[in-house]
């Protein structure tokens, strides 16, 4: 037999090898495990949707809200105080006066 | 229960239905998932995903497409991601110069020349006598293009009908004989080069 001949003998074989092929199968219990991945994907989507939930999204940027106003207020305050001071410093050095004393 | 039936309940959520559904079409859409990825566990949780899908998105199924055609539509998407995706994995991962070897084309296993190296993979399916012809086959259908293997897998594994691929594959019927025509070229080509190499070692 030609060499080319033998060879292209083997391709047809090794191409007809699947003839007659069965199915293969998944494991046993294959409708529980897809169950229980169902339930896992359904739990994480839950978990998701809880945490973007409107009212929490609402809650989370009030929070956010309220905790800047709060420091530029403390802030505020603060600049307020020390204006203050500095105004009180300067009447007692034009006076000659004890600072201290002014504060009273 | 006919079809209508099952998609209408399927679409009420009715969990009697699903198990049909599953109980129905799990060995095709393992059968299919399993000659393209080529790894039996990963094959079980493609399969796993394709069903998962198919009960989140069968409230959109509708129109002209037949429900077998729609799953096994999912499933050879769902197939060949999880295959493209383990073939990344190969590319890049390993060493931390793999990505750097890739590039310049020194990967010797994945090279756009690459002699076919025959997986070990055995089809449950194949009758024992030719196992290793069918392994050899394998490898080959493992290195054809996405769709030739595709309609490949569809056509010798499942039994469809060229009209039936036209439906999974939505391509017309001249598209799919010339995909089928052009795998089996592939197939020969491949398989050639495997004998004439096997012929020296």
């Amino acid at each position: 037999m030609e060499p080319n001949e033998r060879m292209n003998n083997k391709i047809d074989e090794t191409l007809r090898s699947l003839d007659g092929l069965e199915r293969a199968n998944p494991g046993p219990f294959f409708y529980t495990r897809v169950q229980a991945r169902l339930d896992r994907h359904r739990e994480g989507r839950t978990a998701k949707s809880w945490t973007f939930r409107p009212a929490w999204v609402a809650a989370s940027l009030g929070l956010v809200l309220a905790l800047n106003v709060s420091a530029v207020l403390m802030y505020q305050r603060q600049l307020t105080t020390h204006e203050q001071q500095q105004a009180t410093e300067t009447v007692a050095d034009e006076w000659g006066i004890d600072p201290l004393s002014l504060d009273w | 229960m006919d079809v209508p039936q099952l998609i209408r309940e399927l679409q009420q959520g009715n969990q009697a239905a699903f198990r049909t559904l599953v109980e129905t079409y799990q060995s095709r859409v393992y059968n299919t998932v399993l000659a393209i990825v080529q790894h039996p566990e990963e094959a079980e949780d493609v399969a796993q995903e394709v069903f998962v899908q198919v009960y989140e998105s069968i409230g959109r199924f509708g129109g002209d497409m037949k429900l077998t055609a729609w799953i096994y539509r999912i499933a050879t998407t769902k197939a060949l991601e999880a295959y493209r995706k383990r073939h990344a994995r190969k590319r890049f991962g390993g060493t931390p110069f793999s990505f750097l070897t890739s590039l310049f084309g020194s990967d010797e296993d994945d090279g756009p020349n690459d002699r076919l190296h025959p997986a070990d993979f055995e089809h449950p399916g194949v009758k024992l006598e030719q196992q290793e012809r069918a392994k050899v086959l394998f490898g080959a259908i493992s290195q054809l293009p996405e769709q030739q293997k595709v309609a490949f897998t569809l056509h010798h594994l499942e039994g469809l009908s060229y009209q039936e691929i036209t439906e999974v594959m939505q391509a017309s019927l001249s598209s799919v004989e010339s995909l089928l025509h052009r795998a089996k070229q592939n197939l020969r080509k491949r398989l050639a080069g495997y004998y004439k190499d096997d012929q020296w070692t």
